[in-house]
């Protein structure tokens, strides 16, 4: 029930640039909000895919080098390495 | 032909643009014209939700694991400073792991994109080896004199995108005007530009029937009230003269004004219309005159197509055609702007006009309008038009494109690969003489050859070498002093055996990674050596593990280390750690392929050996040094003499030839016997045969003595068995001196062709060796034209020269192209990236993360078995010991193809459950920790005992997993706290219904162990249907009986026997099970006091603990209350006994001391006592639920109802069968053991072989 009801809702605001810009520019400020808005706008057939992260993007980030896997840890280590070397040639 | 689509703009909001419309369209056309061709799709996991769509759409066009997703980090919105740094990383990154895909072609649809988006598309940001194109955008308002952008930041994202478009190789051109415009501009040459045409989705882009209502509601939803003129701009540009349009209008005649209205779509919501509309009302025109909508789905697109009166497109230069071609194919009357490539569809002249005229738009206009047969007219002309611009007509001239401009990938090495400017440094890891090791003799030879092309240091583990052309001729350094100036070096080189003295290579080879030349396959003996003498503790254990998994480590635990040094080769450290290997046969890549996979075979070449023809050969000198007569037939077997060379079998044949009886024929085996029991054997059998003085054995000899048999022999033979990918130096030896040889078909020697020696089949038979020793024996001609064609044969295959020649090529293919080295330089190349905000260390980290993920691992696909609840803490009930079982049946028989690791989770993140799993096997410490894992695409996961939480809150990571490949299976054991919510705690089933609400969602396939839980399942599924867009597989297993097999239990309590005794003395009556509502116990229990009550002898047992023991008092006041009133009973541990948990093997003597077993549970998921008693031959009474009579099936006594009565009533009714011996017998009931339960989950997860999957429903409003 409250789905179709905000699915009416976001026809009616895609719809209306101004209403709609608005609702971009406030959707940014709230992404996880905006990634299910997004998911429901593509249940509802208002758009062919539903759209991913982008748009509204999210920093997804790890978090740290200990939380790396062994192998992603030794790449890490040498990207440090080379950031190292780069700074010391120049 | 291998091309790579990428399809990024599939993903994003582009999706919903024309362009994203066309790319989808023209790649689904790419795939049905593909032919024989190879396609690839490339994705990012930046969308997680858009792949499973766009994979069901390319169903059966693309098969699933050519749809490739890259990792990458974000957000890399170019419209955003803050992200430039990971952006610019971002696109080396894309292009490192669409270059690992060894592309033919790279086809970007669209450069253009990433402003406002997660889109990464670049060509030549990092990787030039593919060969790249993209479809050539509208370049007017691009190119730098052209572009008004006040944007400084805009304006120099559009300059690197052209830059981007500057570096592909050919670019393809929807239109003529499209080339052109390029080929003014740019400066490509007429042939690097090839027009391919526009396409149209005719099957969506048509004339439809569109019901007076959903008429109504469309206009409506769009505020149309009157019939419209529509133009779609596209992007705010000026290019698209949308003022003209305007202008234009405004000029129509007011009575057509006041009857129509102007619709403009647009085509994305980051767009503004104020500064449209101030125009409009400078024009004169009135609000209500337009109407302006945005990001219309498409099939609500199409419906505006068909219903629109006018089709206007103004454009002023250097668009597309596609604007006009779908209201074409709609059949809108469309008019155009006769300056774009719009003429090129419309073909009409008068449906045209010059756009910079805003009285010719509203002439032409006018007369449309006004004109119903014009009209008609462009209705027709247009549909006609419309049919020929199909996309599977695109899609053949795309291909055509790419066939003329493919190359094959030897004419892309760089040129410098060639010709480098300096001869590159090379260290040169190997042991020396005088090692006794033929390496050191080997590389001995090598070393002069390959100066040729390199500066090299001989790097030795060894007090001295005794080489004088080394010595004299190459520096010579420590390990040690290679460890502190290994960055000296552009190459290392590492000559690795199977034996001590290779130790130090494989710490060196992981500090300075180089080509390794791997002279056995095998390398279990030298790492064995090492870990056995202390050199490197644990290291043979973590090898075989890191190698070849558990079963590695299970051999070596039951079979012992000789046996799990010959079994597994053991060798995965050093290729993980190299830039490549070199092996000297094919068929150590093929063991290559068949121990690790297709990719680490991309990282082996094959380089025979070298050997150069001896010089100087004296036949008749060598034997008189050797005491052989001249006219003596001598016959040698070279090498140390062991069961592997089968040196017995020669022996005998030898003793049942003719050769024996001939005094001129002489055996000789020229190496040293062992001192084992095998070279007893064998010197034994020569005394016993009394021809000591005919078969003679050498023992070590010196390099001298060896040449002098070589040069004396007129037949070797070497036979061999059990190889490890080892090619034979002997062989070598045995065709450099062009003599006849006769070996059996076993190993790399099975590569020499079968006119340079004898092959004997690999399971030869003592007559057909006795055979070929006399045809030999007695044909020289034979021998002499196999001697000849053998030293042919060698001076061209294996020439020095030649060999170190190839040695160069695969050394600096490796160190420019290898994986390694091309991950290196990425590392180097995202060093070296200059951006105003540099990266953070969570930049760092997340870049790392993306280029771990987007590189590649060698190695069987894992089976993650998450078993996070097990690890935690084994409970002991059903599920876990469903999982307890499966596991341990998993990892003893792994499916093939597929390395079996238990997972847990740990605070929202997955580790290897390695701990947990020694202990389950038995396996003492290994040195292994439980790192986090390390997922790649084609892996699989099973949750087999997840934490629900767990799952919940992994939902993401899921998605994540899922985007990149992995396939995401559960098990579900239940569905109870869904359906019967009723049994269980409130929060029980909340937390219950999140993590099946997840599972739905992110799973392939769900195994469930019953039907009727598929059954409950699907019935879920269909009252709650998930958001996903790929059916989803739905199986059942029925788990094991067979106790034995599940890692039971053992342990008997004091006062077992005297338990057993007093089950035995009455009818016992047994139940299994936790102590929870649902299992029936109070009905039970007030049954059998009712059957006490009327004097009858039956005992009740109850096996099994209480329940729910983490809930909160209030809510587990049922059980406490069935637990005081067993305990309470005044029939306690008389007649009423309550076992609580013991051991699998106690119970097992209790399930043989009871009469009967009964199963009251009024739910369950499967029952799998019910199996146990079965295999126990105990007869069941069970309740009558539909999973009862699924596992038990005839083969028990049912009841129904609940009360006690009907539970007396049912025991007595099953006791006076049993006095008939007329009770159902449960012996015969079907059942699986673990083996075949896991066997049967492996093929629904790792075949695909399900029972049926759930679809989704399909979405289209207007279909």
């Amino acid at each position: 029930m409250l789905k179709r009801f905000m699915a009416r809702v976001m026809t009616r605001v895609v719809t209306h640039p101004s209403i709609n810009a608005r609702a971009i520019s406030l959707l940014s400020r709230h992404p996880n909000l905006g990634t299910r808005l997004r998911g429901l706008a593509a249940a509802s057939g208002l758009a062919h895919f539903a759209p991913g992260t982008a748009g509204v993007p999210t920093l997804t980030l790890p978090d740290g080098p200990q939380s790396l896997s062994p192998r992603a840890q030794h790449i890490y280590a040498n990207l440090l390495k080379a950031i190292e070397q780069n700074r010391a040639s120049r | 032909m291998r091309v790579v689509v990428d399809l990024q703009l599939c993903q994003s909001e582009s999706s919903f643009s024309r362009t994203g419309r066309y790319s989808m369209s023209l790649a689904k056309a790419i795939a049905r014209q593909a032919g024989d061709h190879e396609l690839w799709l490339v994705l990012s996991d930046r969308f997680p939700d858009t792949i499973p769509t766009i994979r069901s759409e390319f169903e059966g066009l693309v098969p699933r694991d050519r749809i490739a997703v890259f990792a990458m980090n974000g957000p890399v919105a170019e419209n955003d400073p803050n992200n430039l740094w990971r952006a610019r990383a971002a696109e080396k990154i894309r292009e490192y792991f669409l270059a690992g895909l060894k592309p033919d072609i790279v086809h970007v649809p669209c450069l253009f994109r990433g402003w406002h988006d997660d889109v990464v598309s670049s060509i030549g940001a990092f990787d030039q080896s593919g060969h790249t194109t993209t479809i050539l955008p509208g370049l007017a308002s691009l190119l730098p004199q052209q572009s008004h952008q006040p944007d400084p930041h805009l304006r120099e994202y559009r300059l690197r995108k052209l830059q981007s478009l500057r570096n592909a190789d050919f670019l393809l051109a929807v239109s003529d005007s499209s080339r052109q415009e390029a080929s003014a501009t740019l400066g490509f040459d007429s042939a690097s530009i090839i027009t391919v045409s526009e396409g149209l989705d005719q099957d969506r882009f048509k004339p439809r029937k569109i019901s007076r209502q959903q008429k109504d509601a469309l206009l409506r939803r769009h505020q149309i009230t009157r019939p419209f003129i529509m133009s779609v701009p596209g992007d705010p540009d000026t290019r698209i003269n949308l003022p003209g349009l305007l202008t234009a209008y405004s000029h129509l005649d007011s009575k057509l004004r006041s009857t129509h209205q102007l619709l403009i779509l647009g085509e994305s919501h980051h767009q503004s219309y104020e500064h449209i509309r101030q125009h409009a009302r400078s024009a004169g025109l009135q609000d209500v005159e337009l109407v302006f909508a945005a990001r219309v789905p498409d099939d609500e697109l199409i419906a505006l197509y068909n219903l629109c009166k006018l089709f206007v497109f103004p454009a002023l230069y250097g668009v597309s055609a596609l604007p006009v071609l779908e209201p074409m194919a709609c059949g809108a009357p469309v008019i155009a702007s006769n300056t774009t490539s719009t003429p090129e569809a419309i073909t009409r002249p008068d449906a045209l006009f010059v756009p910079t005229r805003p009285e010719a738009i509203a002439k032409t206009m006018q007369d449309a309008l006004a004109d119903d047969g014009f009209r008609r007219s462009l209705r027709q002309h247009a549909l006609s038009r419309a049919k020929e611009f199909s996309f599977d007509r695109v899609a053949r001239r795309t291909w055509a494109a790419f066939e003329s401009q493919h190359k094959p990938h030897s004419q892309r090495i760089p040129a410098s690969v060639a010709a480098p400017q300096r001869k590159p440094r090379l260290a040169f890891v190997s042991p020396l003489p005088p090692e006794r090791t033929g390496i050191a003799d080997y590389s001995a030879e090598l070393v002069p050859e390959l100066a040729r092309f390199y500066d090299i240091t001989l790097i030795i583990d060894q007090p001295n070498v005794d080489d004088a052309s080394l010595t004299a001729n190459f520096p010579t350094r420590s390990v040690s002093w290679l460890q502190t100036n290994g960055d000296r070096f552009d190459r290392v080189l590492y000559q690795l055996g199977n034996s001590q003295f290779h130790k130090h290579m494989f710490a060196l080879l992981k500090q300075h990674p180089g080509v390794v030349v791997l002279h056995d396959f095998f390398l279990g003996h030298a790492i064995h050596w090492m870990e056995a003498t202390g050199y490197l503790p644990t290291f043979f254990r973590q090898s075989l593990y890191l190698s070849h998994g558990y079963p590695g480590l299970l051999a070596l635990e039951h079979q012992g280390a000789e046996a799990a040094q010959w079994s597994y080769p053991c060798n995965k450290l050093a290729l993980d750690e190299a830039d490549g290997a070199i092996v000297h046969s094919q068929y150590a890549v093929d063991a290559a392929r068949r121990w690790y996979g297709d990719e680490v075979a991309t990282q082996v070449v094959r380089i025979p050996q070298l050997r150069s023809l001896p010089l100087g050969v004296n036949r008749d000198q060598a034997r008189a040094l050797l005491g052989i007569r001249a006219d003596d037939f001598l016959v040698c077997s070279f090498g140390i003499l062991n069961q592997t060379k089968l040196n017995h079998r020669l022996i005998e044949a030898w003793l049942g030839s003719s050769l024996l009886r001939d005094r001129r024929c002489h055996l000789v085996f020229v190496g040293e016997n062992g001192r084992d029991k095998y070279g007893k054997a064998l010197l034994e059998r020569i005394c016993k045969s009394g021809s000591a003085d005919k078969i003679q054995m050498t023992g070590h000899i010196g390099f001298d003595r060896y040449q002098q048999y070589l040069e004396a022999a007129d037949l070797v033979v070497q036979l061999r068995t059990a190889s490890r990918g080892e090619t034979s130096r002997s062989v070598l030896d045995a065709l450099a001196h062009g003599l006849a040889l006769l070996v059996n078909a076993h190993g790399p020697v099975t590569e020499y062709p079968d006119d340079i020696l004898v092959k004997l089949p690999d399971d030869f038979t003592d007559t057909a060796l006795i055979a070929a020793l006399e045809d030999l024996r007695n044909d020289s001609t034979l021998r002499r034209q196999l001697g000849m064609a053998a030293r042919r044969y060698t001076a061209e295959f294996h020439n020095p020269r030649k060999v170190a020649e190839e040695y160069r090529r695969a050394i600096e293919h490796f160190a420019r192209l290898g994986a390694k080295a091309r991950c290196r330089d990425l590392l180097d190349s995202v060093a070296r990236l200059a951006a105003p905000l540099g990266p953070s260390q969570a930049d760092l980290v997340a870049a790392a993360e993306s280029i771990a993920s987007n590189t590649p691992q060698a190695g069987q696909r894992q089976l993650l078995v998450d078993v996070s609840v097990l690890a935690r803490h084994d409970l002991k009930t059903g599920i876990e010991r469903v999982a307890r079982s499966l596991l341990l049946q998993l990892l003893n028989s792994p499916p093939a193809g597929c390395r079996v690791e238990p997972i847990r989770c740990e605070r929202g993140i997955y580790h290897y459950a390695r701990r947990l799993t020694l202990d389950m096997l038995g396996i003492g410490k290994a040195g292994l920790r439980d790192d986090k894992i390390d997922v790649q695409r084609n892996d699989i996961f099973l949750g087999l005992d997840s934490d629900p939480g767990d799952v919940a809150r992994s939902r993401e990571l899921f998605k994540r997993y899922a985007a990149r490949g992995l396939e995401v299976f559960f098990v579900v054991h239940d569905t109870l706290p869904a359906s019967h919510p009723e049994f269980f705690p409130p929060d029980c089933s909340a937390g219950f219904e999140r993590w099946l609400e997840t599972v739905v969602e992110v799973s392939n396939g769900l195994a469930c162990v019953s039907q009727c839980t598929v059954e409950t399942l699907r019935t879920w599924l269909d009252a709650r249907p998930p958001r996903r867009a790929e059916p989803l597989h739905l199986g059942h297993f029925c788990p094991g009986a067979d106790i034995a097999s599940s890692a039971p239990t053992s342990g008997l309590p004091e006062g077992f026997s005297a338990v057993l005794h007093a089950l035995n003395r009455a009818a016992s009556f047994l139940m299994v099970g936790t102590i929870e509502p649902r299992k029936g116990y109070s009905q039970a229990l007030s049954a059998f006091e009712q059957l006490w009550s009327e004097k009858m002898e039956v005992n009740l047992v109850i096996v099994g603990r209480e329940g729910w023991k983490n809930v909160e008092p209030r809510l587990r006041q049922h059980i406490v209350g069935i637990t005081r009133r067993i305990r309470g009973h005044t029939e306690f541990g008389k007649r009423l006994l309550w076992l609580e948990g013991i051991s699998d093997e106690y119970l097992e003597k209790v399930y043989a001391a009871s009469a009967c077993l009964i199963a009251a549970s009024e739910a369950e998921g499967f029952g799998l006592p019910l199996i146990e008693a079965a295999q126990q031959k105990l007869p069941i009474i069970a309740r009558d639920i539909p999973v009862f009579r699924e596992v038990a099936g005839k083969y028990a006594f049912y009841f129904d109802g609940l009360e006690p009565k009907a539970l007396a009533e049912a025991v007595k009714a099953w006791m006076a069968l049993r006095k008939r011996q007329r009770v159902p017998l449960s012996a015969e009931m079907p059942r699986l053991t673990w083996d075949e339960s896991a066997r049967r989950l492996s093929e629904m997860i790792v075949n695909g072989r399900w029972d049926r999957a759930w679809k989704p429903a399909s979405r289209d409003q207007f279909a």
